[in-house]
């Protein structure tokens, strides 16, 4: 089971591939136009609207980072 | 709370910090690295968060919204490029002992001293305003917690050295003199300063997070309550929400800004590489770096929000942080709270004098001293020792002049643009930082000439507003442009009105920074001394493990080296230094006074490590003669031949790669010969082994005949037709053997022809109709009417049936003989089947009777009646039909020999 895991890890060029990916999505993210979609008066659930957006994403991408880099091969 | 009672609980919080510094230098001593791991390194990153961060964040949201996020968010967002970035970068820095980020722009550009010197200085003028900003959040800070309007400690007002932002900057420069400057290697960690500084990181998250826990949750009901409270205020609107008027702009600048900072501010780059222990730590903080920052920023919103509706203005927004739980009653979490900031700031400081100090020493002041022949002379055995004091009284001049900057500058200011102005500063190195290890034609006249203008700009668009706002120069600079000239107003540049000032001055600085770096790196051809280190910084990977020492073709003595490392490094370290190096490379160096290039890039990286890249080659200069200057084209030469001798390698290798498959292959071709050989011998000795045994009997025949005239006619009759007989049987033994060879060797033409398999059959029964009968035989023969025709050789598949039924024939059961033959469709094959019930053959056997000469080899199952070739000719004949034949065989029962045939062989039969 072990070796299997360790199997599957990426490659470092793999995981450098995949975060260049997350980044450029980052970028969408992050900024206009999608931004201004969510830059709107108004309250969710008593929490400003783009004020939980842009928490919600930015944690959403931490836990995308986290499992990229857990899943990276160690360095030699 | 007096001012006494916060100095004395400052103070203790600082001998803390010195014991725990002191704790973490003993370790590292001791070979226990308290840094070497993971989490400290994320933690000490996380200067990034300073007095800006813990203080301007509040005072920014509720100024201009939701945009202070930008700075937090702007590092998650370049984190996976900053992960390859600083690992490249690492490599560099440990391969050629580069210690700051002016020696890593000087080194690169061909050990450009100019280069250097501009760098540290756009960083100390870059990083000055951004010190004096936690200088004056500090003092602040301690004033709002005093209750005093003016900070006054010790005597009077009236003096400008006495007041709190002082008395900090007074403490933080021994703790940075004492800590900072441990050793004169600057490639050396600093260990007690880092364990120190991620301690300080710890307690400003879980500061700031105690307050917003509080605020939140013990003083309303949540954040929802603050929330519907304050968007009963209608001036708060703006809060929550971007200005859409140009909000996106300055948001997405805000974002490039703090990721270029976040890279390239000198105590980041101090931190995330030159205190970096292992490189694998690198990989903790793409994660937890962010989640760092978001941690930070989640009570910022509701903590403004707070202080907006409590204090109602009595503060100015910038120090909430502190006002709010003093307003609460709170002292105990005030002091907390404070303390948190001071760590903030203190830390930031700390780390950016040193990371400035060693840039001033080594690039700015080292490279004049060690050039001034005279006091080089006099000073020659202590420059080390000197060298210290040069730091230490560097880190008292950058103090000086940040809290400087404060007294004319700050106070009036907002913390966060002050703060942002540095980063502009500092997003100038991206272009040579990036350009310069991954693209190999930046060259110094590029990069030189793009920093002097991305400078300018920030200087003209953002500092001259800065002097005009406090009086220094007249309004109408601003208002009019310079000498009335419109399009250079510093606000509108060029006439670009429509944007931020941020905005506006990192797009024109950044513009032309750019555009001269990669114009002029295109115009102007790259020197030698360029090119080799553009090689070797673009390559890294490559030459990591070696000195470089093709590129310097140069000779000195080993005593003048030895010499100069003497007096930067001190006698023990130079002999410990010198062992390692005869460890590494098993010179026996004492034995000759000639240093190798090998040996003098060994002591130009360790003189660099210590005094800065182009000091050192000042140095070596002096003692190193060069035969000639080495010139482009030889660098070129040396370049191209390394390249073409790597691709050479390559091709070394496929060679041998492709030569060793062709061996392989070859081998492989040899055994088969060689079985093939062996089987021709065997099939060779039982031919003339099966052609002796007629001919013995023919010529035994023959010699009685001869020899004996006085046979009767009948014997005489019956001689000469065993003689026939067995003429017979050798011909066509003969025969058969040339048809095996044919077929086996592909010579044999088959006649193609469109055939009813059932007539085939029909006719090869209708040759031994004479033997059926005589025999009594019973034939049964069950034929599948109408089956597809097929296409093939109308003779040889008669040759096959008539050798089947021949067989059948000789071996059914003698007394009562029953031959069945089968034909069938089975999908898009005919089965035929020929059965007797015959003795049957041994299941062994079954694979063995299709070979050549089996029956020879097995005579006591069979007779031997025939050569032995029958089955292996039938099977040939089908197999190149595209067919095969099988037995199935019970013994005493029956034997049953199927052939199939496909309907339809593709279009070209092998012969």
């Amino acid at each position: 089971m072990r070796l299997m895991k360790a199997k599957t890890r990426f490659s470092k060029e793999k995981s450098a591939a995949f975060l260049l990916f997350i980044g450029c999505w980052m970028m969408l993210f992050f900024n206009f136009p999608i931004l201004s979609i969510f830059n709107v008066s108004g309250l969710v659930l008593g929490y400003p609207i783009l004020y939980s957006y842009l928490f919600i994403v930015w944690l959403g991408f931490i836990g995308v980072l986290f499992l990229i880099v857990q899943e990276t091969k160690k360095e030699q | 709370m007096s001012q006494w009672f916060l100095l004395s609980i400052s103070l203790g919080y600082l001998l803390l910090l010195f014991a725990l510094a002191y704790w973490g230098e003993s370790r590292a001593k001791m070979g226990k690295s308290v840094i070497n791991n993971a989490y400290v390194y994320v933690f000490s990153l996380t200067i990034y968060c300073t007095a800006w961060t813990y203080f301007g964040s509040v005072g920014r949201a509720l100024e201009s919204g939701i945009d202070f996020l930008a700075i937090y968010i702007g590092p998650t967002l370049g984190m996976p490029l900053w992960w390859f970035v600083m690992r490249k970068i690492t490599k560099i820095c440990r391969s050629r002992h580069i210690t700051s980020i002016a020696d890593f722009i000087s080194s690169r550009y061909g050990n450009s001293r100019f280069l250097g010197l501009l760098v540290s200085l756009v960083s100390i003028i870059g990083v000055i305003p951004y010190i004096a900003l936690q200088l004056e959040a500090v003092s602040s800070g301690f004033s709002v917690l005093s209750h005093q309007k003016s900070d006054l400690i010790f005597v009077s007002e009236t003096s400008l050295y006495y007041d709190t932002a002082f008395v900090i900057m007074l403490i933080l420069a021994v703790f940075t003199i004492l800590f900072g400057t441990r050793h004169i290697e600057a490639t050396e960690r600093h260990e007690g300063m880092v364990t120190a500084i991620a301690f300080e990181s710890l307690i400003k998250l879980l500061a700031f997070l105690i307050l917003g826990i509080y605020v939140v949750y013990f003083v309303y009901e949540g954040f929802d309550d603050i929330i519907a409270q304050a968007r009963q205020i209608p001036s708060l609107d703006h809060v929550f929400t971007l200005n859409p008027q140009g909000g996106y702009m300055q948001w997405f600048s805000l974002c490039v800004l703090s990721m270029l900072a976040f890279m390239f501010l000198p105590r980041q780059f101090q931190i995330a590489v030159i205190e970096n222990v292992n490189p694998a730590h690198l990989k903790k903080a793409v994660w937890l770096f962010p989640l760092y920052l978001l941690l930070i920023n989640i009570f910022v919103l509701p903590i403004a929000l707070a202080g907006e509706l409590l204090l109602k203005h009595q503060h100015p927004a910038d120090t909430y942080v502190l006002a709010l739980p003093l307003y609460l009653g709170q002292d105990l979490l005030a002091v907390l709270v404070y303390l948190g900031g001071f760590s903030a700031a203190g830390s930031m400081i700390v780390v950016s004098t040193t990371a400035l100090t060693v840039m001033m020493s080594n690039n700015m002041i080292m490279p004049l001293l060690v050039s001034i022949p005279s006091l080089k002379k006099s000073y020659t055995v202590q420059l080390g020792r000197i060298l210290l004091y040069i730091r230490r009284i560097c880190i008292i001049l950058i103090l000086h002049l940040a809290y400087l900057f404060d007294e004319l500058f700050i106070k009036d200011n907002p913390l966060v643009s002050i703060g942002l102005i540095s980063f502009v500063a500092i997003a100038q190195f991206a272009p040579a930082m990036l350009g310069g290890i991954y693209w190999r034609n930046g060259n110094r006249y590029g990069t030189t000439c793009g920093i002097l203008l991305g400078m300018g700009i920030w200087f003209y668009t953002l500092i001259i507003p800065l002097f005009v706002s406090e009086g220094f120069l007249p309004q109408d600079i601003v208002e009019q442009g310079l000498w009335g000239l419109f399009w250079l107003k510093p606000g509108a540049l060029f006439g670009l009105s429509d944007l931020d000032p941020i905005s506006h001055a990192m797009f024109w600085s950044l513009l032309f920074n750019i555009a001269a770096y990669v114009g002029l790196s295109f115009g102007i051809e790259q020197d030698a001394n360029d090119a080799n280190q553009a090689e070797i910084f673009v390559n890294i990977h490559r030459y990591a493990q070696e000195d470089g020492v093709i590129y310097w073709q140069a000779k000195a003595r080993i005593q003048d080296l030895e010499f100069i490392l003497n007096d930067f490094l001190g006698k023990e370290r130079t002999q410990l230094a010198l062992k390692e190096y005869s460890q590494i490379y098993g010179v026996q160096w004492r034995n000759s006074t000639q240093a190798d290039a090998n040996f003098i890039v060994f002591c130009e990286k360790l003189l660099a490590g210590t005094i800065g890249v182009s000091a050192a080659r000042t140095m070596m200069n002096s003692v190193v003669s060069q035969n000639e200057e080495i010139r482009i084209e030889e660098v070129l030469h040396i370049l191209k031949e390394s390249q073409e001798l790597i691709a050479l390698n390559k091709a070394l290798e496929e060679k041998s790669e492709a030569l060793e498959q062709a061996t392989g292959e070859l081998q492989q071709v040899n055994e088969n010969l060689q079985d093939l050989d062996q089987r021709k011998n065997e099939f060779i000795s039982t031919v003339t082994h099966e052609l002796r045994t007629p001919i013995t009997s023919i010529r035994a025949f023959s010699e009685i005949l001869y020899d004996n005239d006085d046979i009767e006619l009948d014997e005489k009759k019956h001689f000469l037709n065993t003689i026939i007989k067995e003429t017979h049987r050798t011909e066509r033994l003969i025969n058969q053997v040339l048809e095996l060879e044919r077929l086996e060797s592909g010579t044999e033409t088959l006649h193609i022809h469109s055939l009813d398999l059932n007539e085939i059959i029909r006719d090869a029964l209708d040759t031994f109709k004479q033997v059926i009968r005589e025999r009594q035989m019973n034939i049964l023969l069950k034929l599948t009417d109408n089956l597809p025709p097929i296409l093939g050789d109308r003779d040889k598949l008669m040759q096959v049936f008539i050798n089947l039924l021949s067989n059948a024939v000789k071996f059914c059961n003698k007394e009562t003989c029953i031959i069945e033959i089968h034909s069938e469709l089975v999908q898009s094959q005919i089965r035929v089947s020929v059965m007797d019930n015959g003795r049957g053959i041994k299941k062994e056997l079954h694979q063995l009777i299709f070979e050549k000469f089996f029956q020879a080899k097995d005579q006591h199952i069979r007779k031997p009646k025939g050569s032995g070739l029958g089955l292996a000719i039938c099977k040939k004949i089908l197999q190149s039909h595209k067919g095969d034949i099988f037995v199935e065989s019970e013994e005493g029962e029956y034997t049953k020999m199927l052939v199939i045939l496909p309907i339809q062989p593709s279009e070209e039969l092998e012969i």
